[in-house]
């Protein structure tokens, strides 16, 4: 059933059509609010309340656009709220730890994972966010376009300005091509 | 070919939108300008370290429980905002300021009638309101309908309150500060099925913080920590 309907479904009361919602997108927007964030249980509390404040102005949803496109920007504004107000009680240096991986879990995950993710940590948001769609979401350029309300050719050149700077960031940490 | 449009073909070539003749035209260039070979070499680091690397990981086990737990909780979907409710409209769109007028020259002659303005009476002393702080954040732990849910919102008289609320069964609470003093004693408190508490504490240093526990009867436990950092704005 394609998310319109799933939609309609909700709005006449129906939350098993919003679970269906949920079980389909939760994981690329608990992943962008990850990436975002970098922190497990923050990305957990950002997910969740994007999806409940979706829930409750659901009505506000115009139907043209894609209905992920419209959580997404809801989860990144949680996001992004959050990072601002932990900013302004973390030293930058707790910033840019993974608090939401144990020792154990982070022995465990991938090398290039974690060297990626280190990297990333060093970009700005607006940068990281474009590779998070791409790369993470698997996102087109025109579907960027839309979640994020820039055009296509702003986000090719914010992706390509993203990933040369990703390639810098790496060449300072050893990586080498 | 300009820098910029050389730029513009490597990326499209490695986000593999490139027709093959431009894939054929960036391989010569690559071969006979080192410029382009340098840019190609430091995009491809990045493209192959997201490619090896971004992966997605698994959002936590309970996480869709816990949402659709909270949105039984609200009204209906969209229930918020004035779009979704249907509007009825009088058959006779004349009486929609037809009968407010009626109301108010209704009112006006008993006000005359009674020829005595100050009988109406004030609000009985000692009324008062309470808006409610929005929430800074919530959350709920457990499974379903079981599922207890805390709020924490800047509270008046107190730095934060935290507002506890049971699900369907009885759960008992435990709450562990951190750079925070709560006004009431420690230890676990019982929540009856449904039941809620309102918790108050004050922030006492750079990293407040509570680490609320909730164990059901049957054993079952669940912890997370609440980072109450949004209350230093």
């Amino acid at each position: 059933m394609d998310d319109e309907r799933l939609v309609q479904r909700c709005l006449s009361g129906d939350t098993e059509a919003f679970g269906e919602l949920v079980a389909r997108y939760e994981k690329p927007l608990f992943n962008a609010a990850l990436r975002l964030l970098r922190d497990r249980e923050e990305a957990r509390d950002a997910t969740q309340n994007a999806f409940v404040k979706a829930w409750q102005n659901l009505a506000q949803f115009d139907r043209s656009r894609r209905f992920f496109s419209w959580i997404y920007r809801i989860t990144l504004n949680e996001s992004l709220n959050r990072a601002t107000r932990r900013k302004r009680s973390e030293p930058l240096d707790d910033r840019l730890v993974d608090h939401g991986a144990s020792p154990a879990e982070l022995a465990e995950r991938n090398q290039q994972s974690a060297l990626l993710e280190r990297a990333m940590a060093r970009l700005p948001d607006a940068q990281r966010e474009v590779l998070v769609l791409r790369h993470w979401l698997d996102l087109s350029y025109d579907e960027i376009a839309e979640a994020i309300h820039l055009p296509s050719k702003t986000v090719k050149s914010r992706l390509f300005s993203a990933r040369v700077r990703l390639a810098e960031v790496l060449g300072t940490m050893g990586v080498q091509s | 070919m300009n820098p910029d449009a050389i730029d513009d073909l490597i990326q499209t070539v490695l986000d593999g939108d490139a027709s093959p003749s431009d894939v054929t035209r960036l391989e010569q260039m690559i071969a006979t300008d080192p410029f382009v070979r340098q840019r190609h070499a430091e995009l491809q680091l990045a493209f192959a370290a997201l490619a090896q690397g971004a992966k997605l990981e698994d959002p936590p086990a309970d996480l869709s429980a816990n949402i659709l737990a909270e949105i039984r909780r609200q009204q209906p979907a969209g229930a918020r905002t004035a779009a979704a409710r249907p509007v009825s409209r009088p058959a006779f769109s004349w009486l929609r300021i037809a009968l407010p007028l009626a109301a108010c020259a209704a009112a006006a002659v008993v006000l005359l009638w009674s020829g005595r303005p100050n009988t109406i009476r004030p609000a009985a002393e000692g009324t008062t309101g309470t808006i409610a702080a929005a929430p800074l954040g919530s959350l709920t732990l457990g499974p379903g309908d079981e599922a207890a849910s805390i709020r924490w919102r800047k509270a008046d008289g107190a730095t934060f309150a935290l507002d506890l609320e049971a699900g369907t069964s009885a759960v008992s609470v435990t709450i562990e500060p951190q750079d925070v003093r709560l006004e009431s004693p420690a230890g676990a408190r019982a929540l009856a099925p449904g039941a809620t508490e309102t918790i108050l504490g004050t922030v006492t240093g750079e990293q407040p913080s509570v680490r609320v526990t909730l164990t059901w009867a049957d054993g079952r436990s669940a912890t997370r920590e609440v980072k109450l950092s949004g209350l230093l704005r």
